[in-house]
């Protein structure tokens, strides 16, 4: 507690060092006049015994200094003071380093959110996930098993604690409290629960005793997630034992879990009931394959202690052959078996999940991240040229110093205690700007993808401190370096009467720097603007103004009995005789929403290398019309192509000319060689209609094979419902609601409009064409305030240069075009520069731009045409005051 | 300025404060009396200038050698009264037989007749 108390006992300690010293003074004055001599005499004496006495007093007080912070905190001192003498210079400089910090910060939130904070489960770096791409899935995040896959690695495993799987989660109907609603529910393994390290807040939760892969004898139980519990149940405490109906089957309630961290999909659901009772209830939930061991399964395990992920790669690989024969189904085509000898296996570590939000967003972040780290540079460019102005300014401040003893580095201190002055002024205002904006963001991009909290933590207060001190170190760098060499004699002498030099070399290169910078960022935003415009007004091949997208689910019980066909038919009816509605039809596709039923379509009796890769879509009489999509020729579906009737199909233009290059497609028929014959025999090509983009819209137009919903009991029970409105679709939401509801079988569950789902499955595209927008707005404001900064500097150091010019004789044009042809020659060293650079950036983000080639000539040429007016115009104002300098003033000032 | 610092100050760095610790051994003393000590004793052979006193009292307090205490003088006025610590005593003892060492040293080399 000592050096507390010398911190604050220091002014005491001064004052008794004072007065001690006074004390001292008075005594022998006291002494000296007893001993005779006046007391004036005495005075005079008794100061020339001691000494200066300001000097002992300072001497005693440095004893109990710590010189190094308090010379620190001096320099911060005498820093804010000079900020407060140029309010202006300040407000420029914080207000750029609180843009460029906070940037920063707040992207690198959005990266810590979506790639690097681990599960909030515990050990969750012990967690492995691992499985197969799904054959056919071309989601990119999903890797999955089949059940018996599960059981066989489950068994022969030595390498993990433990390991679990679930099924889903999938929105079905549940009756709970009597209330019947769409909630997400999995089906779960025994070690699910104890596996994620989830503990009970009410009951047990779902163990080994419940879930028997083996005999598939399926327990009837439940288990409710917190937030289920607290909306459905209120929280209350006796809720163990009720009965929850899930597709009408009853499932005892046997617990609730603790509260997790919600981005953790994996748990996201709000019932979870054992694996074994999934085939029970995913009939009716229309999930087809309702077989368990034919059902594909995400899997996750735990690290024993002291594995490694590596060593249980290994493991699982040498396994993999074995479990991969075992799990083939019986009886199932050679196509199948040929799908399950391609499968490779994957194992990953499931720390940080792998989530859908990291899939999407990852890789635009890291890009965003490095265009805002360059924004960050141009704003330090910017800060040290902006410094390096003001250093000349102070040149003679700096000489004086040095002249009275100041070291090179303890200027060049200076200097930098400046600029972490300012980059921590910049930087607290950073945060405060980064936290609205990721508000902003996270409600714009990521409001329809569930809760995503970006609320910035250590790890982000972290980055950013460090970030603030190297932008200030970085800033200050160039300013220190000159300060450091201040030469004091050359400084003062010079002073007043030198001619002025102009932009030193420094200055220059500073302003290329930044032109090429900027340039580097107006580049990028212009191709991701231009990437996102053309996606989001790409000719789609189909309406996407005026059609709604309804979305349904069952009622309970609402898919016992259902007839599809005659159902499908009655509510197209239904839909369409209300006004306002052009037409209607159901599709099994998600326009925009990227995920697709890919399949391998071939002509009947051609050899399997002559198969062409389709998607495959799903729909009923009424769709094309509904969606705009052409008939181009043959006839189009209709409602008398049903089970009894010839499998008909429809294709794509683009799939003709694959399937029959130069010949009419037109009643031949075509087949899937990867699904069984009995139940997808050959089927006949009836009409060919206009190319559309229908599933991921960046894609180019698939090559699309329609098949009637209304013949394929597979397809049953997923149809959308699309709506074509005469004028807006507004107001038709609640006829359309009546109608579904009046046939008793589902309810609405969402109606967007075919506009919002394209917007939506851009919104990737959209978040970084907007961001880089803004960055690039950024860096041109930043390299007009930096270039009329140095040039402006330069022209005031030139001042009396500029008037001998003129007395001499040189016109005033002549003069202002010097100073822009000096300004130009350093712009277009930049602009060189920078298209080299440019070119480099474009092609590290060539993978996520669309229809625009990263070295597009044009947007560069833009860029670069924008970047020569900007500087320009900063160019202007400087550049006039050197015109209109008064030569008879500039000398006088002699 | 620079200049007139070079005022005679101790003899070399630590005489002052080790003659300061070895008057406060005999008697608590506050710094006036002090001063008058110290010239006394050394037959106002060494000229110590008073005002520097202070800092090496500042010193000797920071490193804990002395402590000092408000008290009244002989005078009857209020004064810092300082007194050496246990510590002090045995920096003081460390001291003076370094010192003595480096004396004897001294004096051999400038008297290399003798032996």
């Amino acid at each position: 507690m000592n050096w507390l108390r010398r911190i604050f006992g220091r002014k005491r300690i001064y004052g008794e060092l004072a007065e001690e010293i006074r004390a001292h003074l008075d005594e022998k004055v006291e002494e000296l006049v007893a001993g005779g001599m006046t007391r004036e005499e005495a005075e005079h004496a008794a100061r020339r015994e001691f000494g200066n006495v300001m000097l002992a007093e300072e001497r005693g007080r440095d004893v109990w200094r710590w010189a190094r912070l308090e010379d620190f905190l001096i320099d911060v001192r005498y820093a804010l003071r000079m900020l407060r003498k140029s309010p202006g210079f300040a407000l420029v400089a914080i207000l750029t380093l609180a843009l460029g910090i906070g940037a920063n910060t707040a992207l690198f939130t959005l990266l810590d959110v979506l790639v690097l904070q681990p599960l909030p489960v515990p050990h969750p770096e012990q967690l492995v996930r691992f499985g197969v791409r799904n054959a056919g899935n071309v989601d990119k995040f999903y890797v999955s098993l089949s059940v018996p896959m599960f059981r066989e690695f489950s068994r022969e495993q030595r390498v993990f604690s433990s390991t679990f799987a679930w099924w889903g989660p999938v929105q079905v109907a549940v009756k709970a409290n009597g209330m019947f609603s769409t909630t997400t529910v999995s089906g779960v393994t025994g070690g699910y629960f104890s596996g994620w390290g989830v503990r009970p807040k009410l009951g047990r939760l779902i163990g080994p005793e419940d879930v028997d892969l083996k005999t598939g004898v399926p327990a009837q139980v439940a288990v409710l997630s917190y937030g289920f519990w607290q909306k459905r149940y209120g929280g209350a405490r006796n809720v163990v034992g009720k009965t929850i109906e899930i597709e009408g089957v009853p499932f005892a309630i046997i617990g609730v879990c603790r509260r997790v961290g919600e981005q953790t999909e994996a748990l996201n659901q709000d019932v979870a009931i054992p694996l074994t009772a999934v085939p029970q209830v995913a009939g009716r939930m229309g999930y087809a394959d309702s077989e368990l061991d034919r059902q594909w399964v995400t899997v996750e395990a735990r690290l024993r202690s002291g594995v490694t992920l590596d060593q249980a790669r290994a493991q699982l690989e040498s396994l993999w052959p074995g479990v991969r024969k075992a799990a083939v189904p019986a009886g199932v085509t050679p196509v199948v078996r040929a799908q399950y000898r391609a499968m490779r296996l994957r194992v990953e570590s499931g720390e940080h999940g792998e989530g859908y939000l990291e899939s999407v967003f990852a890789k635009p972040v890291y890009v965003l991240l490095g265009i805002s780290a360059l924004v960050l540079l141009v704003a330090c460019v910017n800060l040290a040229g902006l410094m390096l102005a003001r250093a000349a300014m102070r040149s003679h401040e700096m000489g004086v110093r040095a002249a009275l003893g100041s070291g090179g580095w303890r200027l060049a201190r200076q200097m930098l205690t400046e600029s972490l002055v300012l980059s921590a002024a910049g930087a607290t205002i950073g945060v405060a700007f980064a936290d609205g904006a990721c508000r902003v963001v996270g409600q714009w991009a990521f409001s329809s993808l569930g809760p995503v909290d970006l609320s910035p933590d250590l790890r982000v207060l972290g980055f950013t401190t460090a970030v603030a001190v190297l932008t200030g170190v970085a800033a200050g760098l160039a300013p220190a370096w000159r300060a450091s060499r201040t030469d004091p004699n050359a400084t003062l002498r010079q002073g007043t009467r030198a001619l002025g030099r102009g932009t030193g070399r420094l200055g220059k290169g500073l302003i290329v720097t930044q032109v090429a910078l900027s340039l580097v960022l107006v580049a990028c935003a212009g191709l991701f603007l231009q990437s996102f415009v053309k996606a989001s007004e790409m000719r789609l091949g189909f309406r996407r103004r005026g059609v709604l997208q309804v979305r349904m689910a069952p009622v309970p019980n609402g898919y016992r009995n259902i007839r599809w066909v005659s159902y499908y038919r009655e509510l197209t009816k239904r839909v369409n005789s209300l006004p306002g509605v052009v037409s209607a039809g159901f599709g099994w596709l998600g326009i925009g929403a990227g995920y697709v039923w890919k399949e391998r379509v071939r002509p009947v009796g051609a050899v399997n290398r002559d198969t062409v890769a389709v998607c495959v879509a799903g729909v009923t009489p009424g769709f094309f019309r509904t969606t705009g999509i052409r008939l181009v020729r043959g006839r189009s579906f209709d409602w008398g192509d049903d089970t009894h009737s010839a499998p008909v199909v429809i294709v794509s233009e683009n799939l003709a000319g694959s399937l029959f290059p130069g010949r009419n497609p037109i009643g031949r028929h075509v087949e899937l060689p990867g699904l069984s014959k009995s139940q997808w025999p050959p089927m006949e090509i009836v009409g060919v209609v206009s190319n559309a983009h229908l599933f991921d819209v960046r894609e180019g137009s698939p090559e699309v094979l329609y098949i009637p919903m209304t013949q394929h009991r597979q397809l049953e029970g997923f149809g959308v419902l699309y709506v074509r409105a005469k004028e807006g679709p507004q107001g038709l939401d609640g006829a359309i609601k009546a109608a579904v509801a009046s046939l008793g079988h589902e309810y609405v569950a969402s109606v967007s409009t075919v506009r919002e789902e394209i917007g939506q499955s851009l919104v990737r595209e959209r978040l970084t064409a907007m961001l880089a927008g803004f960055f690039g707005g950024l860096a041109l404001l930043l390299a007009a305030i930096g270039l009329y900064g140095l040039i402006a500097n330069s022209v005031a150091g030139r001042t009396r240069e500029i008037g001998l010019r003129m007395a001499l004789g040189a016109q005033r044009e002549a003069i202002a075009r010097m100073v822009m042809r000096e300004v130009l020659i350093l712009i277009c060293l930049g602009l060189g520069i920078g298209v080299g650079c440019a070119l480099g950036a474009g092609r590290l983000v060539a993978h996520m731009l669309y229809g625009i080639s990263p070295h597009d000539p044009v947007t560069l040429g833009a860029a670069a045409g924008v970047m020569i007016a900007v500087g320009l115009v900063a160019a202007y104002l400087p550049a006039r005051r050197a015109m209109r300098v008064d030569p008879v003033r500039a000398l006088r000032n002699e | 300025m620079a200049k007139k610092r070079k005022e005679p100050r101790d003899l070399f760095p630590g005489a002052l404060e080790m003659m300061v610790l070895r008057t406060l051994k005999w008697q608590p003393l506050h710094g006036y009396a002090l001063a008058q000590h110290i010239k006394r004793q050394s037959n106002n052979l060494l000229r110590v200038e008073e005002g520097s006193l202070y800092p090496a009292l500042q010193r000797l307090l920071k490193e804990g050698l002395v402590k000092a205490e408000w008290g009244v003088s002989a005078t009857g006025r209020r004064v810092r009264i300082y007194r050496l610590t246990p510590k002090g005593a045995r920096h003081l003892e460390r001291e003076v037989s370094q010192f003595e060492q480096m004396l004897e040293g001294i004096t051999l080399v400038l008297a290399p007749g003798k032996t």
